[in-house]
């Protein structure tokens, strides 16, 4: 590693642990968790509340914050898998088959502080990873061009739209709106005005604050209150805490291969743009369940079935973190709101992030590190109180929701028509989740369309005057074999599913 | 959901002649791509299964919590518009939990005096944020 990484990675840490900077990530850590340890709620969310209310921020401040709301996102969720069965979101959906079981025997705070060391430790190994590829991230962003950037930005767009929900042609669709939204506006090559509608507000184009704040911290709270669930977990009251806090933290250090196992699958998944959290929380614990032998208890309350997700899903952050600050192609919705943040303080990711901002990349990466750490340690200590908060009325959290929103959409340019402009896209997030069209494509178009369209201009013009030629470019016809691969591998996937369910009908 | 999607993208295509070539290649050709996967998606859609009855019913509960969900945030809008973001949230937190929420008159009145004395006191003192006074002029 060269001298320039160690030393920023060095003042990174300083920064970080130094007063009175530290309290940032403290504070963003136990909001995290705070949002996070509630169902329905989540740290994306948080992020789009927070980007309005701290754009006049310096960098500093804000990459302390929000790499603590990535980091204390996690665990949380996992408390409420463990206690009630109720996951606090997708990436926790698995620990709950091994969780669960284990608070009905009377293990509860067996399975939350096994799960709470593998997170602490399972993010530490993302981490390092994330630290050990920053170097050949550097390199690779300088050898990338506008022919390889463009197609970066629609290998992404094609990945997101092919993974994340349950069809691609929905994802390709909200793929295309999100690209015709970031259209609207000004075109920075002839200062033309397209799709206006003839309304002023639409000249500067649709701001990526409100868009973000509707879409998901508005839809979530419109989902909230259209569920009619009265508390949170929808449950009245929590449970009380009983197994041996000792027995779970050794547990992980008596199967640490298969928490390596879990912490490399969690990474490499993490680094893939698009795949979610859930998928490296299923593979993991599918892996453990098939190397367990003859004592497997899977799906009656082994241990190892709240490790190994557990390890993956926080190993992954650290992977996201790859495509996110290397290329600008987030891995998913909570890097696509920690990319919108970044952007709109004027921090671009690529060669120029890596480079002139190392520093605070790696002070990204530290609070990261922080905010996970203490996270497992307050969760372990304060699961049974922080449970208590999924017991809360809906009615009562709304109002402070919404109104913490508002502000948020009126802060960012104190326009009103923002506040309006977020309303309209709470209601597109809530009817795109209610009927299964998947959010991520179209708000990582919207974030991706100015790289591609400059690059796709750029790109064209120098092929026509000859400077360039694609078809000679490994890396453009890598990226464009990788495309074709995004868009193939649904159908086969499926056909595949099909025909282990029904061998019969796959002949 | 999808019809939705077309109805928003020939919007756009109404407004395909007011724009130039040069600005508009790149646009013309994502919208043009949109439209034939938002075709194809309507035939995927004709031709997918009928849902059952009971999915029908629980799909108009909650269009019912949704439309209520809708209409209490355009309350809100209203109600930032005309008394401005700190009377205005105070306002609607007291409308929503008695009206929505059933929660008694006190505590009502207690939390939304509370939630509005919170957000003056974090964002207007604290942060020093100009907040929107409304239509009103109230001190």
């Amino acid at each position: 590693m060269d001298g320039s990484v160690v030393d920023a990675a060095l003042e990174g840490l300083r920064l970080v642990f130094s007063w009175p900077w530290i309290l940032y990530p403290l504070a963003g850590t136990v909001l995290a968790m705070l949002f996070s340890a509630s169902p329905g709620l989540n740290s994306s969310s948080l992020m789009a509340l927070a980007i309005p209310l701290t754009y006049a921020w310096d960098p500093l401040p804000v990459m302390l914050l929000f790499g603590a709301f990535v980091g204390g996102a996690t665990f949380m969720g996992s408390v409420t898998a463990i206690l009630f069965n109720i996951p606090g979101k997708a990436s926790n959906a698995v620990t709950l088959l091994d969780g669960y079981p284990m608070t009905q025997q009377g293990r509860a705070k067996t399975a939350i502080s096994c799960a709470a060391t593998a997170s602490a430790l399972g993010s530490t190994f993302g981490i390092v990873m994330l630290i050990a590829l920053i170097p050949v991230m550097r390199e690779a962003a300088i050898a990338l061009g506008p022919p390889e950037y463009l197609m970066l930005a629609i290998w992404g767009l094609t990945t997101l739209a092919a993974l994340t929900g349950n069809s691609l042609p929905k994802g390709l669709i909200a793929a295309g709106v999100g690209l015709l939204l970031a259209f609207v506006g000004y075109d920075p090559r002839t200062a033309g005005l397209r799709f206006t509608f003839g309304f002023d507000y639409l000249r500067d184009g649709f701001s990526l604050v409100p868009v973000f704040l509707g879409l998901f911290a508005l839809a979530e709270i419109i989902d909230l209150m259209a569920s009619g669930r009265e508390t949170l977990s929808g449950k009245q009251r929590s449970s009380e805490l009983s197994g041996s806090a000792g027995d779970g933290v050794r547990s992980v250090f008596r199967n640490f291969g298969l928490f390596l196992r879990s912490s490399v699958i969690g990474t490499v998944i993490g680094i893939i743009p698009g795949i979610g959290s859930s998928v490296a929380g299923f593979i993991a614990y599918g892996h453990a369940s098939q190397t367990a032998g003859a004592d497997s208890k899977f799906g009656r309350g082994d241990i190892r079935g709240v490790l190994a997700p557990e390890a993956a899903n926080d190993a992954k952050d650290g992977g996201a973190l790859v495509p996110t600050l290397a290329l600008g192609i987030p891995g998913g919705t909570g890097t696509a709101v920690l990319l919108g943040a970044l952007m709109l303080h004027g921090l671009v990711p690529g060669r120029e992030m890596l480079t002139d901002h190392l520093v605070l990349v790696f002070v990204l990466v530290w609070s990261l590190f922080l905010s996970n750490w203490v996270t497992s340690l307050l969760g372990l200590s304060l699961a049974s109180p922080m449970a208590k908060l999924s017991t809360i009325r809906t009615s009562r959290l709304v109002p402070v929701i919404l109104a913490l929103a508002v502000i948020g959409a009126y802060q960012y340019r104190g326009q009103v028509a923002d506040v309006i402009c977020a309303i309209a896209f709470g209601i597109l997030g809530y009817l795109m989740k209610r009927f299964d069209w998947p959010r991520i494509p179209l708000v990582i178009a919207m974030a991706l369309a100015t790289l591609f369209e400059n690059n796709l201009h750029l790109t064209l013009r120098l092929q026509e005057l000859g400077r360039i030629d694609i078809w000679s470019r490994p890396i453009t016809l890598g990226l464009m074999a990788l495309t074709l691969f995004s868009l193939l591998l649904p159908g086969a996937l499926a056909r595949w599913r099909r025909g282990r369910r029904d061998p019969k009908a796959a002949k | 959901m999808t019809l939705l999607v077309a109805g928003v993208l020939l919007l756009f295509l109404v407004q395909t002649p007011r724009i130039g070539l040069v600005a508009g290649r790149i646009p013309f050709v994502v919208l043009g791509l949109t439209l034939i996967l938002v075709c194809w998606q309507l035939v995927r859609e004709l031709v997918a299964p009928q849902r059952s009855s009971a999915d029908t019913v629980s799909a108009s509960h909650d269009v019912v919590q949704a439309l209520r969900a809708t209409a209490w945030i355009f309350v809100l809008l209203l109600a930032v518009l005309v008394a401005g973001v700190v009377p205005g949230a105070g306002l609607f937190c007291f409308l929503f939990l008695r009206f929505q929420a059933d929660e008694s008159w006190l505590f009502s009145l207690v939390f939304s005096i509370a939630l509005s004395a919170a957000v003056y006191l974090i964002f207007d003192l604290f942060f020093g944020a100009s907040l929107y006074s409304g239509w009103l002029p109230l001190p």
